[in-house]
């Protein structure tokens, strides 16, 4: 009964969403307001049943109905109930549903606030019906099997995890939310103006929710996947770092669209851009043809039909961009001094790094497809080339914040600056004396760090609550290339291989095994050895999954905000001895400390404008 | 300066941003691409030693032997074998008959240093560069 639902539901989404994109361009070129009051309806009415759509789904999971092919494929009775409810978006099926619900929701909000944009709202749903009716021919998570079997081959154990259960609902939020810069962008490119406020409010939204979906899944690779690592560089990675580099630049250049009204055409090519990276992420992960811890195992021919509605979607989008393009030339020149010529020099900073990674990341995926040879792109390439192109962009963000519109004031700006200035010099002569840093790139980094950590903290000391959200989001920025300079710099590791009531020393802290134990989780086996530390105790795992007979390591981590200990219980090696890891991790949780206060910043700056919609 | 003269600057500049991009990523590609080959192709192809490469194929059963902090096995496409060592710590789903991955440096034609071995995220998973060479030599076969 419920696949019936579930695929009736989807036949009224593509319905009322034809609705919408038919009323909402009729109204829009006749100018008919009960047109245009149609359109919205539709709009909410495709919500209630795309919600509709979702919430059979996750019943389904919840109580294990294996009528359905998806859930049988993805769940198991015995798992815990957060892990079922959350399997239903840990697939492809499911999850590209999940896309579609976030596509819809937006949709949905799109048709409230002053005035709607009837064009936008058509273009929305253009993209609901493409992608609902993918969904349903391609991808149907309501594909029933005719005998329903007993239980079901459960979900895949790295993916039974808290943080892992979130990251794909921010991480959509992001991606899907550019949609409504997207259509915001076609609407503004139709009517030959931009609402550059109304975009800009989306593009904070859509850019805060993809930054905290990145952090839970940086985040979940560091304690799930036992290395200690916090990014890979992985072509999934990838895929979402690129959208949010386009992104950056757009929540930049977008603001001088508002304060100025230059550089609009470069705004909208942004716009258009991110949504198409966004797209181009989503292709890349369910293609199959990327090797990845992380990728979702596909078969080719999904990923082809994405990669083909890719493209129609970002040629019209384009090709439409460049007809109507001479609406937008500018007619003043940009003052380059200025801070908006530095938003400009941010942009092409970001882009830079943007081609960079675009380049890494695809160039594989390229020379596999032509000349069948298989290569990998790693972490030293992108060192080597996203990393240089960063370094001024942070040293040079300040500047930005401190000049003003239209010109500058050199002494001004030298002088507001000079405290911050001075205390990062005084920090870097100070680590550089009580701690003798090893790589030169990392103590720089350490001071870039403090760079905008001070300027931030100067700012807002000096303006209080004006553009907080810019503060906030650059002082995260710092907090992050602190954290990431910390654990370089400072990071320490020891292994050993341990039997009851033996030690191991790191930083001057020992840690003794009190004892290893085994015994039963809900859905599987587990091996846990507990760690003394001072008055802690570190318990990392060991555990064999049912049915799928998976091992999985469950690291522990002590940590006080500033500094991680982190544990992997190894092998076991005979003879009551197993293997441990121990990992000594200062400042890696300013890492994701810092890409919070990002998004939080994005978020404040979004809720201090949205009185103006 | 003129409206014309700031403009063609400006390009000029982005053109230069965009020229550093490029000369950066062409100076990092010639020392980071990293090859992958199959115990076959290592053994027709002269690797040298000094690339970092990786290797793949299947973990022969029968031998894992763990010596303290190190592991050797054995990476077989069923038609060569490569012996591998490796200090660290094994991926959990790390199993003889299973697909790897290794990334290291060719000791000699017989012996390879790995410096990671990469995980898989699922039992049945076969990383799509090992499933594509095995397929290419016809000696796929379905997992159970």
């Amino acid at each position: 009964m419920l696949s019936e639902l579930g695929t009736l539901c989807l036949a009224m989404v593509v319905g009322f969403s034809c609705a919408q994109w038919i009323s909402a361009f009729w109204g829009e070129v006749t100018v008919k307001p009960r047109l245009q009051a149609l359109a919205a309806n539709c709009a909410r009415m495709q919500f209630v049943f795309t919600t509709g759509a979702f919430a059979t789904l996750i019943t389904a999971y919840g109580l294990s109905d294996f009528s359905l092919l998806n859930v049988y494929m993805n769940s198991h009775t015995q798992m815990p109930l957060l892990y079922k409810l959350a399997g239903a978006w840990g697939n492809h099926e499911g999850s590209l549903l999940l896309w579609v619900w976030v596509l819809s929701f937006v949709a949905a909000l799109m048709t409230y606030g002053k005035s709607v944009d009837g064009y936008a709202l058509g273009v929305q749903g253009i993209l609901i019906t493409i992608f609902t009716i993918f969904l349903w021919a391609s991808s149907n998570p309501f594909v029933a099997i005719p005998l329903p079997p007993l239980e079901g081959q459960s979900l895949n154990p790295l993916l039974q995890d808290r943080g892992l259960a979130i990251h794909p609902p921010f991480l959509y939020g992001g991606y899907v939310g550019y949609s409504a810069v997207f259509s915001l962008a076609i609407a503004a490119i139709l009517r030959g103006k931009i609402d550059a406020s109304l975009m800009r409010l989306w593009s904070l939204l859509a850019w805060s929710s993809l930054t905290l979906g990145i952090a839970l899944g940086s985040w979940w690779a560091y304690y799930e996947l036992g290395w200690g690592g916090y990014w890979f560089w992985d072509p999934v990675e990838n895929a979402s770092l690129m959208p949010w580099l386009c992104g950056a630049a757009l929540i930049h250049v977008i603001r001088v669209v508002e304060v100025k009204g230059q550089l609009k055409l470069w705004a909208l090519t942004l716009a258009l851009l991110t949504f198409a990276f966004s797209l181009l992420g989503t292709f890349l992960v369910r293609s199959g043809l990327i090797s990845s811890v992380h990728a979702f195992a596909n078969d080719p021919e999904r990923g082809l039909i994405i990669l083909s509605i890719l493209t129609v979607i970002i040629s019209i989008s384009f090709v439409l961009l460049s007809l109507r393009a001479y609406r937008f030339a500018g007619q003043l020149p940009l003052e380059y001094r200025s801070r908006e010529g530095l938003m400009m020099l941010n942009s092409l900073l970001l882009i830079s790094g943007l081609v960079t990674v675009t380049w890494g990341t695809l160039y594989p995926l390229i020379l596999e497809g032509l000349t069948g040879t298989t290569v990998s792109v790693g972490a030293p390439y992108f060192n080597q080339t996203f990393v240089p192109l960063m370094l001024p962009l942070l040293i040079l963000a300040p500047l930005g914040v401190e000049l003003a519109w239209s010109g500058w004031n050199v002494r001004e700006c030298a002088r507001r600056l000079a405290p911050s200035l001075t205390i990062t010099c005084g920090f870097m002569v100070l680590v550089l004396y009580l701690s003798h840093p090893s790589s030169f790139l990392m103590w720089g980094g350490l001071g870039l760090g403090a760079w905008l950590v001070a300027t931030s903290l100067h700012y807002i000391w000096r303006h209080r609550t004006s553009n907080m959200g810019m503060s906030v989001a650059h002082m995260g920025v710092g907090i992050f290339v602190l954290g990431i300079a910390g654990v370089s710099l400072w990071g320490d590791e020891v292994s050993g291989t341990l039997k009851r009531g033996d030690n191991l020393t790191l930083q001057g802290q020992t840690y003794h095994l009190r004892d290893v134990v085994q015994g039963d989780g809900p859905n599987y086996r587990y091996e846990r050895a507990f760690l003394e530390v001072g008055g802690e105790t570190l318990t990392p795992e060991k555990r064999l999954y049912l049915p799928q007979e998976t091992l999985l390591s469950e690291t522990a981590i002590a940590t006080n905000g500033i500094i991680n200990v982190y544990a992997i219980l190894g092998a076991y090696q005979g003879d009551e001895r197993w293997a441990f890891k121990l990992l000594y991790h200062p400042l890696v949780p300013w890492i994701w400390w810092g890409w919070a206060l990002m998004s939080l910043g994005a978020v404040i700056s979004l809720w201090k404008n949205r009185r103006r919609q | 300066m003129k409206p014309k003269h700031k403009r063609l600057a400006g390009l000029g500049f982005a053109g230069l941003c965009l020229g550093g991009a490029a000369f950066l990523i062409l100076n990092a590609f010639n020392d980071n691409l990293v090859f992958f080959f199959t115990p076959s192709d290592v053994k027709l192809k002269g690797i040298t030693p000094a690339q970092r490469i990786r290797i793949g194929g299947l973990v022969a059963a029968g031998t894992v032997t763990h010596k303290g902090d190190q592991v050797t096995f054995q990476v077989t496409d069923q038609a060569h074998t490569l012996h591998v060592n490796y200090q660290g710590m094994l991926p959990d789903l790390f199993r003889e008959g299973q697909g790897v991955v290794a990334e290291g440096y060719l000791v000699n034609s017989q012996q390879f240093e790995a410096k990671t071995v990469l995980a898989k995220h699922d039992e049945t998973y076969m990383p799509p560069e090992v499933e594509k060479a095995l397929k290419e030599k016809g000696l796929w076969r379905h997992a159970e």
